[in-house]
């Protein structure tokens, strides 16, 4: 059973409004999806996690600058006023 | 002496017996009426054709890709409405380098938004029928990209699979499906879902094809940093002798698959090749794993569609950023996505995190070590590709999502091991299609390109309809 209080407190930080149909439907599979993964629990596992199922050699690019030569595409759909990025109020 | 596809399109144009322009005008009507009635693309291109392709090894040869690969100048969706209007600026690295071989894209295919699907009936822009009975799901999440081989001889599709996207629809559409080892294509210009899962892959009615596709997109590329160097070789005198089954990726299966799975193993002992059952207990922890890791990744990627920096932006200026943000995501995410952010924010919280998403990431190491250790005695492992024939969609509306998820188990194994497979169609129930699927160590896709060529010899596989003829 996932407590009511941690359900609201993921919506709220994923940035989500749910609808009470919604949240009670989303809200039930998630049940249903953790009981059938507590499988896990009767695991005890010794090993390092695996973060990537191959060998990943960190790579590095040159730490070379370039230009941003066409500022033209970064705001072509972006919508803007007097050469600013419009955003949301934050105040 | 086998002349795959792209080898006759390409002679074809060679020796000037094939009229690209008619061609091309020919395909896109056909293409056109497919679309009406199959709803494959979610977005169909009208094809540009430029003189220098006659001599390149793709030379004007069509290709689909599906829609969460980046394509400049052309909308790009992934399936989701928080990308409606986003144009890229810039090629995929993938669709770089087939267009530099003269590949020739026709269009994008539908998908599962962001990939978040079995029967990619979660897509914002159309679900895309099963080209062998329209009442029936292609599979998902590279719906359009099956459906569309299964009807065209001379295309092969770009797929994408996380937990089986491409195996899982290659089966229900009838064609084969390569998805090669993580790492082993780049990953530049793809659409995360998952990043440590995700992997481009090829699906074709022909697997020699499929290896001429693969030797193009391989390699390293320094814009994916997780992209490997590890070529692609054609060793044809490679030699596969044992086949392992595990008991754990058997049950569950519908007995009618398992036995037309049989059916074809055993074709294979004429050929030297025999199999044998083992036991991986551990993959009856794969699903919980997989889903676990992949949504836990999701839920950070699908973060930054937010309505500003990514994702469509709306005029509620007046919205305080909170508001605004949520409001945004809240209608333009479709219920899975909105399922899979949840899930995954949970099992990545303070007090869960070790429980389920540190345990997950331990199963795999547990997985992929189990899988080496049996490779050393079997070249290849075998399962079928999926559990069921394609569903219909009313049956699919009836399921819960976990019972949905629980139908991966299957393709799930070697996904969240990395390691590459191949669904091969292997026969028909009721005159729809059945696959099987053969996984790989990691970096073999040799192996699996061999086991398909000897297949090719011993199975006639039946195609709805084919369009595109040269003649």
């Amino acid at each position: 059973m996932v407590e009511k209080e941690i359900i609201d407190r993921i919506i709220k930080i994923s940035k989500l409004k749910l609808e009470k149909e919604e949240y009670n439907k989303i809200n039930s599979d998630l049940e249903k999806i953790l009981k059938a993964f507590s499988i896990l629990d009767e695991l005890e596992i010794n090993v390092e996690p695996a973060f990537h199922s191959v060998e990943i050699k960190n790579t590095m690019r040159s730490d070379d600058v370039r230009n941003f030569q066409n500022i033209v595409i970064l705001v072509e759909h972006i919508e803007t006023f007097r050469g600013y990025i419009r955003g949301p109020r934050v105040i | 002496m086998i002349i795959s596809p792209i080898e006759e399109f390409s002679n074809a144009i060679r020796n000037k017996e094939l009229d690209i322009n008619n061609y091309y005008v020919k395909l896109n009507d056909n293409l056109i009426d497919i679309n009406n009635h199959y709803n494959f693309f979610s977005n169909l291109l009208e094809p540009k054709l430029e003189n220098t392709y006659s001599n390149q090894s793709l030379s004007y040869f069509p290709y689909s890709a599906k829609d969460n690969i980046c394509t400049e100048g052309i909308e790009t969706r992934a399936g989701s409405n928080i990308l409606n209007g986003y144009i890229p600026p810039y090629n995929a690295t993938v669709i770089k380098k087939i267009n530099n071989k003269g590949g020739i894209l026709i269009g994008k295919t539908c998908m599962d938004e962001f990939g978040f699907g079995t029967f990619n009936t979660n897509s914002a822009h159309g679900i895309p029928k099963n080209p062998f009975d329209k009442t029936r799901s292609c599979g998902g999440s590279s719906g359009g990209a099956a459906g569309i081989t299964s009807l065209l001889k001379y295309h092969f599709a770009l797929g994408v699979s996380t937990g089986g996207s491409i195996s899982c629809p290659a089966s229900f559409c009838g064609v084969i499906g390569l998805t090669p080892t993580y790492g082993r294509v780049s990953r530049y210009g793809l659409i995360d879902y998952a990043n440590s899962l995700d992997k481009i892959g090829v699906l074709s009615r022909s697997i020699y094809d499929i290896e001429c596709v693969m030797s193009i997109i391989s390699g390293q590329d320094i814009l994916d940093p997780t992209s490997i160097n590890n070529q692609h070789s054609n060793n044809n005198e490679l030699k596969i002798k044992k086949i392992g089954i595990p008991k754990e990726l058997i049950e569950g299966v519908e007995p009618s698959i398992l036995k037309i799975f049989y059916e074809g193993l055993d074709k294979f002992k004429n050929h030297g090749i025999v199999y044998e059952q083992i036991s991986i207990p551990q993959l009856k922890y794969s699903v919980p794993a997989y889903y676990i890791i992949a949504s836990a990744e999701a839920s950070t990627n699908l973060a930054k569609f937010c309505g500003l920096r990514y994702g469509v932006q709306s005029d509620e200026y007046y919205k305080k950023f909170n508001e605004y943000f949520t409001d945004l995501r809240n209608r333009s995410f479709g219920e899975e996505a909105k399922r899979r952010i949840l899930l995954g924010t949970y099992v990545r919280m303070a007090g869960f995190r070790d429980q389920y998403y540190l345990k997950a990431l331990k199963l795999r190491q547990i997985i992929i070590n189990e899988f080496r250790k049996n490779f050393k005695t079997y070249d290849l492992i075998a399962s079928p590709s999926m559990p069921i024939i394609a569903p219909k969609f009313n049956e699919i509306a009836n399921l819960e999502p976990i019972s949905i998820y629980m139908l991966d188990f299957l393709t799930i194994p070697p996904n969240i091991a990395g390691l590459p497979h191949l669904s091969l169609p292997c026969g028909y129930i009721n005159k729809l299609p059945v696959g099987f699927q053969f996984i790989a160590n990691h970096w073999d896709e040799t192996k699996l390109i061999q086991i398909g060529k000897k297949w090719d010899e011993m199975f006639i596989p039946n195609y709805p309809n084919t369009y595109g003829e040269m003649k």
